[in-house]
């Protein structure tokens, strides 16, 4: 069974290591990729998730955090009595600002020249966080000046603190996910192709007349993609880390376990294609459409997922790279550890588990 | 089902849908013999090959190769057949002598196995000069003796070729049935299909199949004489448009 496996993992590594256009994909592709994303891109964000924490209680605070409530960039998920509350919904991504106002603020206002609440802001996503302090300032700044007439004009300061991305770099965001899209590329596209191609070839009838079972093809054919993707992530992390220092903070073993689980979802994904695709072009387009653009579009990479229109939200829910975008960001650049991220991997199981069906069930009933 | 044959096939029918593709056909193939499977594009030759390989389940009938039944024991037939696929089976980005590992990798031959019967067949074969080359850049009769290397290498008792020798020059062929015949002499069953009826000749005995059925079968020189024609080609010309005429009048 060994000797099988052997023979066809040696002949696979001979396709790839022989066609120029695979290895493109895997090497000069997330090359490509680190340095055209690397660069922050600026959209239009709205309904932001946000938390408050009034410690005042006051006519003022509460006007405020109206205004808030009234604007369509920002979303109240949460009124929190304390800190740590707060704390833990921003490292969930639950919200991603929170805004404090100090106890005394409301009198503070009355008397002072000055007064100050303080934004927290997940500064990990770049985007957001400067969204958020872009809309919060003008927001605040239209606050004090509708006051203007009732109150005595009082400028408010924001005392902000970025978390987790203190200096904001935009390729710190992108590139972890870019990981994503990557590793989605060279697992479901790149096997996809290759077992499509020995059906389009005529190779798999020879190879089914052989002693070898099925299962040893699909492994044989997956292995040597699992490790290439591997490989690959690895080497993007290292390539922008020396190009954009971008931080690797957490658990990386914790990150490489949890990578392997979406690598069994793209497999899933690849091996549902090409058990539908009779030759490469259809599985090449297919793959396209079924895993990239999704992994792309629909995962929260560049577009944030709760901008989107619900249905658009909810067809996210099969986009396997929207879990593991959320994975490795909170990995990587808040230190997330496993509790943080286990639905996101309970999901990645479900998912890859639910395609794998579906694949096998369609290679049984094609096999006659 | 046995007294001496390695191949059997009762009433073996493949329907696709409403179409039936083969239509019950009945035939043995004795130990060392070659087997001629003649008939026009479309007859049903690869279908009944790809039943007997065990790459589709028939949807009647039954049949044994090398004493195993076709459908319970495809396992037991894969390791004891050769198979040469009317597609070509080579991996073009891979040399001659890299198709000959890996097919010999998937029978789970060792490699010192596999490099003793490289040689032979470098010999025998008379390939060694292409060994080095990529599969995908060697002449088509050159691909076709490489397709046959690695169906034979793991030693088969029984080999299914399936058309190898389309597309080639006479002289080509002639090679290849000259590399046929040896297989024969050495007790290897040769289960062939051709559309070409010169090479019907060189067979020890023929079937002639149309539209799924098998309209003739017996040793070439026995049924020129049984319908008095010079060549198979008549034979065959003579059966077709006869079976032809009997379709359409039953069809009246
Ligand atoms: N998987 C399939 N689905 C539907 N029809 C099929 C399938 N395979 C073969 N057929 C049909 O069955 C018939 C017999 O095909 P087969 O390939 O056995 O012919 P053949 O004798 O090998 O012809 P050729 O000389 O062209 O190779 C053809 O009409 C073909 O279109
Ligand atoms: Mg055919």
């Amino acid at each position: 069974m060994f000797k099988r496996i052997k023979a066809i993992i040696k002949k696979e590594l001979y396709h790839i290591l022989r066609d120029p256009r695979t290895l493109a994909v895997i090497f000069a592709m997330p090359v490509m990729m680190v340095l055209l994303y690397g660069y922050a891109l600026n959209m239009d964000i709205k309904f932001i998730p946000i938390g408050f924490i009034d410690y005042d209680h006051s006519a003022e605070s509460r006007a405020l955090i109206q205004d808030f409530d009234a604007s369509e960039y920002f979303n109240i998920k949460e009124f929190a009595e304390n800190y740590t509350t707060i704390d833990y919904q921003l490292e969930l991504g639950i919200i991603k600002a929170a805004i404090i106002i100090p106890k005394g603020f409301g009198e503070n206002r009355k008397k002072q020249p000055v007064s100050q609440i303080q934004l927290l802001v997940d500064g990990s996503d770049p985007t957001y966080g400067n969204a958020v302090v872009n809309y919060a300032n003008a927001l605040v700044t239209l606050h004090s000046s509708e006051n203007q007439n009732s109150l005595k004009m009082i400028p408010i300061n924001f005392s902000d603190r970025f978390l987790y991305n203190p200096d904001l770099k935009g390729a710190h965001f992108i590139i972890p996910g870019l990981v994503a899209v990557i590793m989605m590329m060279v697992c479901a596209l790149l096997t996809s192709i290759t077992i499509s191609r020995e059906k389009e070839t005529g190779t798999m009838e020879v190879l089914l007349v052989s002693p070898v079972r099925p299962i040893e093809i699909i492994a044989a054919k997956v292995i040597p993609y699992v490790v290439l993707s591997i490989i690959d992530g690895i080497f993007i992390l290292i390539f922008a880390k020396l190009v954009f220092d971008i931080p690797l903070r957490g658990d990386l073993v914790l990150l490489l376990g949890l990578s392997i689980l979406f690598i069994y979802c793209a497999l899933s994904i690849g091996l549902l294609i090409s058990s539908m695709a009779s030759t490469q072009q259809i599985a090449m387009m297919a793959a396209l459409v079924a895993t990239i653009l999704p992994s792309i579009i629909l995962s929260g990479f560049i577009f944030p997922i709760f901008s989107m229109p619900a249905p658009i939200r909810a067809l996210t829910a099969i986009v396997p790279a929207k879990y593991y975008m959320i994975i490795i960001r909170g990995i990587l650049l808040k230190a997330s550890s496993f509790r943080v991220v286990q639905t996101q991997a309970i999901s990645l199981v479900l998912l890859g588990t639910i395609f794998l069906l579906i694949a096998t069930i369609r290679f049984k009933t094609r096999a006659q | 089902m046995n007294n001496g044959n390695v191949i059997e096939a009762q009433n073996l029918t493949r329907k696709f849908g409403n179409f039936t593709a083969v239509d019950s056909v009945t035939f043995s193939v004795g130990k060392g013999e070659v087997f001629g499977f003649l008939g026009a594009n479309g007859a049903g030759k690869s279908t009944t090959i790809r039943m007997l390989t065990g790459i589709l389940t028939p949807t009647g009938g039954k049949g044994s190769v090398a004493g195993f039944d076709i459908i319970r024991e495809q396992e037991k037939i894969r390791r004891n057949i050769g198979y040469m696929s009317q597609k070509f089976s080579l991996y073009e980005d891979l040399t001659v002598e890299e198709n000959l590992a890996f097919y010999g990798g998937i029978y789970g031959m060792s490699s010192k196995e596999m490099s003793s019967a490289r040689k032979r067949l470098y010999e025998r074969l008379n390939m060694g000069d292409i060994r080095r080359r990529l599969a995908g850049s060697i002449p088509l009769g050159w691909k076709q003796r490489t397709s046959l290397a690695c169906a034979i290498q793991h030693n088969p008792r029984i080999l299914f070729l399936d058309e190898p020798t389309g597309g080639v020059d006479p002289l080509s062929r002639r090679a290849f049935w000259d590399i046929i015949y040896d297989l024969s002499e050495s007790g290897i069953t040769v289960f062939v299909t051709t559309h070409y009826m010169d090479e019907a000749e060189y067979c020890g005995r023929i079937s002639i199949m149309h539209a799924g059925k098998i309209i003739t079968i017996g040793n070439p020189t026995v049924l020129k004489k049984e319908y008095r024609k010079k060549t198979i080609e008549d034979v065959f010309i003579y059966l077709v448009s006869n079976a032809d005429v009997q379709t359409n009048q039953s069809n009246n």
